[in-house]
């Protein structure tokens, strides 16, 4: 009894913990081909997700984005904030060749720091 | 059309397929730095070794990544997540100040080329090996940039030199393993906002690097010869050079140089003014996404410099003065890019009659103009046309050169080219194939 007691207390406090260690921003896959679950994403959110994980793969690996995303950390080791997303859609924007609209990369931008609020979770 | 006429043609159509060329232009790509900072060539060029903006700015920060990062000069940092700030598996070589990578590079050029007014000394149409390049480039802690480009071997005209000679040691030699560059950049002084540049450089005088380019032929303002004088904008040199970013915006760089055989120094300086885009330190200029505006697209660079020096041009070593001051300016809108330069000169003894030790002297006024608009289709196509004036004060030369560069890598390009040459003295047509990779 004692010890089906502890190994219950043992699970429930583990169950309580996996939440703290992982960030919300569930990636699926790997390498260029890799994506996040956008099940709970907000409807404007999971609206925008096929158009960015489209044009983002056009120059690079999504793995690329969304690792970065989740450790806030490009792989140059510069730091990705919420600033960073700002000057990144700028960027992106003057990129000749990225092929991106104007609306596009606000709609990234805001696609970006929502991922970024959940990864920090 | 006759059948001598019909064969030629299509012997220069073969050629341009088949071969590379004469006057093949050197590749300044660096691999390592891709395998040092994990980012594809094409972040900083387009079709190599032309810079983007993100290469540019690489470049005059002493080869250190620069964030990007907003308008707000605060950028705040996040101490845990800095690797260079906090513990980490490669604190020993943050410590030896080493690059992670040995930052080494290998480069090489197969050119073809046919010119159709050629003396017919079996060389109208030629193969040749430009060149193979040893290259290594850096930083060390973000304080200190190195750059180093060593010949391997080389092969026909270098640096727009037809004529090297042993007279002016400051200009690479031809035909035999030499030193390019070789400089190293202390960053940012006692904390002060200068950099401190010393070894054989190239002075920061033009807004582009001679490599920094799409087209096999050099860009007449920065490597026009006059007379006898071996002296062209970017030829290497052994100096010093001081250079800031101002703001973000203003770049300044000044400088002298020191000639083999020769007691007087060389001083030049430079100013770049940069407007919208990302400035000098990668900062990018805030967009409003709510309006559309051409401005958010527009990037434009203007540059002015000054050199001013002295070398000697003939047996009897007689000094010839010389001066060169140019104005520049690099305009970029989404795809489209136009390049503007103009560069003005006088030499005061620029050819050597060798029956005289103390003359007769003659100088040269020389001023040279050039254009050039490129458009990028896709990420890999660049198709240019340039047109240049060179007034060397002897003859006046027009040059009409439209190119076609394509990366069918993006370590590895393709640039075929026709230069049309009309002087007062003759008229010629080069077409030219290089095949160009890097690694």
């Amino acid at each position: 009894m004692k010890r089906r007691t502890l190994m219950i207390a043992v699970c429930a406090l583990f169950s309580g913990m996996a939440p703290l260690a992982h960030a919300e921003l569930k990636t699926i896959g790997t390498g260029a081909n890799m994506g996040v679950d956008i099940t709970n994403f907000p409807p404007a959110m999971k609206e925008i997700y096929p158009n960015f994980t489209k044009k983002c793969i056009k120059c690079h690996g999504m793995d690329r984005t969304f690792v970065t995303i989740q450790t806030g950390m490009t792989p140059s080791g510069s730091v990705f904030d919420n600033a960073a997303v700002d000057a990144y859609g700028a960027k992106m924007l003057r990129k000749p060749d990225a092929d991106m609209t104007k609306a596009e990369v606000k709609s990234f931008v805001q696609l970006m720091k929502y991922m970024l609020e959940e990864a920090a979770k | 059309m006759s059948i001598r006429k019909s064969s030629l043609i299509g012997a220069v159509f073969a050629s341009s397929l088949i071969m590379p060329m004469l006057y093949a232009g050197s590749a300044q790509a660096i691999p390592a730095f891709t395998r040092q900072h994990k980012t594809e060539c094409f972040t900083c060029h387009t079709v190599f070794p032309e810079l983007t903006e993100q290469g540019e700015n690489f470049k005059k920060n002493s080869y250190v990544w620069l964030e990007t990062k907003g308008d707000k000069k605060e950028a705040k940092k996040d101490e845990k997540k800095d690797g260079k700030k906090g513990l980490n598996d490669k604190e020993y070589l943050i410590l030896s100040s080493l690059p992670e990578y040995v930052p080494l590079s290998i480069s090489g050029a197969f050119n073809g080329s046919y010119n159709d007014k050629r003396p017919d000394d079996g060389n109208r149409f030629d193969l040749v090996t430009r060149y193979v390049r040893l290259q290594a480039a850096g930083s060390m802690n973000d304080k200190l940039g190195f750059w180093l480009s060593y010949n391997l071997y080389t092969e026909g005209p270098f640096g727009g030199s037809t004529t090297n000679s042993a007279l002016n040691g400051n200009v690479p030699s031809n035909n035999t393993p030499d030193l390019s560059d070789a400089y190293v950049q202390a960053r940012h002084v006692f904390d002060s906002p200068v950099n401190f540049k010393v070894g054989r450089i190239r002075p920061s005088l033009s807004l582009w690097k001679g490599t920094n380019r799409t087209s096999v032929t050099e860009m007449a303002t920065t490597f026009y010869r006059v007379g006898d004088s071996l002296y062209f904008t970017d030829a290497a040199a052994e100096g010093v050079e001081l250079n800031t970013i101002v703001n973000g915006k203003i770049f300044l760089a000044g400088g002298a140089v020191k000639r083999k055989n020769q007691k007087n120094l060389e001083g030049f300086g430079s100013v770049q003014v940069k407007i919208g885009g990302a400035d000098f330190e990668g900062r990018e200029a805030p967009i409003n996404f709510d309006s559309e505006s051409i401005f958010d697209y527009l990037t434009m660079t203007l540059g002015a410099y000054g050199y001013a020096g002295n070398n000697n041009v003939g047996q009897f070593k007689q000094l010839n003065h010389y001066y060169r001051f140019g104005g520049e300016s690099d305009i970029r809108y989404q795809r489209y890019r136009l390049k503007l330069a103009s560069a003005f000169g006088e030499d005061d003894n620029a050819v050597v009659d060798s029956a005289f030790a103390k003359g007769p002297y003659t100088g040269r006024n020389s001023r040279v103009y050039a254009a050039e608009g490129l458009y990028l289709i896709g990420s890999q196509f660049i198709p240019s046309f340039r047109f240049e004036y060179q007034d060397d004060g002897a003859t006046i030369t027009r040059r009409f050169i439209p190119t076609l560069a394509y990366a069918a890598l993006q370590n590895a390009k393709m640039v075929l080219e026709y230069k049309h040459e009309d002087s007062n003295t003759s008229s010629n047509g080069t077409l030219n194939l290089s095949l160009v990779a890097a690694f």
